[in-house]
């Protein structure tokens, strides 16, 4: 019953929100408007995350990222797998099952350009293109437990076209665990192909 | 978790501190051309090249990265590398890597060895060849200007880890970067896939890796 | 779990929308722009960031086409046909055909922070009370209807070896001297806390209650859209006998849009 009235809760607070923002950009109505803006990009990504001490898994997530200058930008990331059995498990029997066995997680992180460059795949067409840092926080659910995470990363993108990046991303996500073992800090590394949409 | 909120602080830190000293680098070159007074004006413009790979075709360095082994742990990892550019599209690239994987949590749990000290290092010798997807250049703050060049890689290897030597096969990304015309940058993403059989199961693993390597040119 | 999930949803969802409302919104006057330079020349990059090299300068007096704008950087066309990126700075410096200075945002802080959207995250640790130790990530939404006056809706989560829960809470930032590069902030919040999982022995004096807080915090401006905040907090949290109270300090990043 709780869970519903947060939910409706939430709903309002998103609509309330949607309408304000409506409001706010039909009053602004003045010459900056006129121009298209390149501040946001949202996409998909998918790759391979090597869980500790258990297997590695195909991912698939989203992210949303804000171009706050041309030296940084903040990013939203959240990704989800289900993990199989590891040799371990396989041999001694599975240490935990159900909803358990999926493995969640979202961050924010905030990146800085270390490199901004301009590349070409053929011919004259420069493509606009940077080599990032990523450091942040956000929350692991796995194996039963919900942790506290620290991100760090690298990665590069190329804006394919003008409004397409093609991005290869490096990921460390670390958090403190004790599903195996006592409160040791795991390192769950993850490679990414992401594609997302400029506007 | 104290030690976490440090490194992350320390992150912040070195984020910024990056941002200052591009903008410092910005504020010199400033103070230095308002300070300099023109005597006869310059006839002819020297042209500025950045350092490319022309006439060098031989990349030899190292590197250190992390690595993540399925079923165990992510550690540190480094190595040898050799690079051959075969034409400008392409390269060819041979690599030694250790990287000391240590014991897997669970034969702590279970009290129980299943590996020997020297079966717990994961040795690769690959064989690489890349291919040039883009081409271009990197800048870093105002005054940095570097040719660099984005490849995908595709190769071979043997890998010896838990007591098996296998041959796996590697997939990845590199970014180079020429920053002096005799040292490049690269950063390494990298798949290791390696079918093993440890406690009686065989199957197809994914390794990653991830590696910054500092190359000399001849 | 799935309760969970569903309200991340939720949120991702109404982000998204809020993203692509402004799109809309943002799109529906297709005209392009055109101005005068009044500067002694435009200096075109080929990308937009400082590092990208000048290709073609634009004398005074020319007419340019505004087409894409990213933070500090807009997209120009030339009236011979280049196109390039040029500092904000140097745009916001021409004039519209009537001959009127053009209205665009340029590189200040301040006054522009008035009518803004933002959007941030934060990292910290509660110092005091039952919930010392525990470490907490928020992340929040914010509108400033004024320049010296935003409002926010935050999410927090917390953890500690046995304890994590999650807060919502309403905040209200008063922040007078936003022309500074370096700002300080007061910060008064209303909203609830709730405990997912309790200590197994001695269960905390509270599991899903209100609370109010109020925090002092610093701003350091590191680009026009871009802030680093630092601050510390007090969390008052109303249980069924005594108040609860618990400290907080906290770091993060902030973008404004």
């Amino acid at each position: 019953m709780e869970y519903w009235f947060q939910r409706i809760l939430l709903v309002t607070k998103q609509l309330t929100l949607l309408c304000l923002s409506g409001l706010f950009y039909t009053a602004q109505a003045q010459e900056s408007d006129k121009i298209d803006s390149e501040y946001f990009d949202v996409g998909l990504f998918t790759g391979i995350l090597n869980i500790e001490d258990f297997n590695s898994e195909f991912i698939t997530g989203i992210n949303a990222t804000f171009n706050a200058n041309e030296n940084y930008f903040v990013q939203f990331n959240y990704l989800q797998t289900d993990a199989s059995l590891s040799s371990f498990e396989e041999s001694q029997g599975a240490l935990f099952s159900g909803s358990d066995r999926t493995f969640t997680h979202f961050d924010f992180l905030v990146g800085y350009n270390l490199f901004q460059g301009e590349h070409f795949l053929s011919g004259n067409e420069a493509k606009l293109s940077s080599l990032y840092l990523v450091s942040g926080v956000g929350d692991t659910e796995f194996g039963g437990e919900d942790s506290f995470t620290y991100t760090l990363g690298v990665g590069y993108q190329i804006a394919v076209q003008r409004d397409l990046l093609l991005k290869f991303d490096f990921r460390d996500y670390i958090y403190k665990t004790n599903i195996i073992g006592e409160n040791k800090s795991a390192h769950n590394t993850q490679l990414s192909i992401a594609l997302s949409y400029s506007f | 978790m104290l030690r976490f909120s440090q490194l992350f602080l320390s992150m912040i830190f070195v984020v910024q501190l990056c941002g200052n000293i591009s903008a410092a680098h910005a504020m010199d070159a400033e103070q230095q051309t308002s300070s300099i007074s023109v005597i006869s004006p310059q006839k002819k413009i020297s042209k500025a090249e950045s350092a490319k790979i022309d006439t060098e075709n031989l990349e030899i360095g190292f590197f250190i990265g992390t690595l993540s082994v399925e079923d165990f742990g992510t550690n540190q990892t480094q190595g040898i590398t050799a690079v051959y550019h075969l034409t400008p599209d392409y390269f060819a690239q041979l690599s030694l890597g250790r990287s000391d994987v240590g014991r897997a949590t669970f034969e702590d749990v279970v009290e129980q060895d299943f590996l020997s000290d020297e079966d717990e290092k994961f040795n690769y010798t690959q064989l690489a060849f890349a291919y040039q997807i883009f081409h271009g250049r990197s800048f870093m703050g105002e005054k940095s200007k570097f040719n660099s060049h984005i490849y995908l890689v595709a190769g071979l290897e043997n890998v010896e880890f838990a007591g098996e030597s296998n041959t796996g096969f590697v997939f990845g990304s590199t970014y180079k970067v020429v920053t002096t015309d005799w040292l490049t940058w690269n950063f390494e993403l990298k798949n290791h896939l390696i079918e093993r059989d440890f406690l009686s199961n065989k199957k197809m693993t994914n390794n990653i890796e991830f590696n910054i390597g500092f190359n000399a040119l001849f | 779990m799935e309760n969970r999930i569903t309200t991340l949803f939720f949120k991702i969802v109404g982000l998204g929308l809020i993203l692509c409302s402004a799109e809309i919104f943002a799109e529906t006057q297709e005209e392009s722009l055109m101005l005068e330079v009044i500067d002694p020349y435009i200096e075109l990059h080929t990308g937009p960031g400082k590092g990208y090299p000048i290709f073609y300068t634009i004398e005074q007096g020319e007419t340019i086409t505004v087409i894409t704008r990213r933070t500090g950087w807009y997209e120009i066309r030339s009236s011979n046909g280049k196109i390039g990126w040029a500092k904000a700075s140097q745009v916001a410096r021409t004039l519209l055909p009537t001959g009127e200075p053009v209205d665009l945002p340029t590189v200040s802080y301040g006054d522009y922070l008035k009518n803004n959207w933002r959007v941030g995250f934060n990292v910290g640790q509660f110092t005091s009370g039952e919930l010392e130790g525990t470490d907490v990530f928020g992340y929040s939404v914010g509108y400033r209807p004024f320049s010296f006056l935003g409002l926010e809706v935050e999410q927090g989560n917390f953890y500690e070896t046995e304890i994590s829960g999650s807060y919502q809470s309403f905040n209200i930032i008063l922040e007078p001297y936003t022309e500074w590069v370096v700002s300080p902030l007061l910060l008064i919040g209303q909203g609830s806390i709730k405990i997912e999982s309790q200590p197994e022995l001695t269960p905390l004096s509270f599991e899903k209650d209100s609370f109010s807080r109020v925090g002092l915090g610093i701003n350091y401006y590191i680009g026009r859209n871009f802030v680093l905040q630092a601050g510390v907090q007090d969390f008052t949290i109303s249980t069924d006998n005594n108040d609860e109270r618990v400290k907080r300090w906290n770091i993060g990043f902030n973008a404004f849009f």
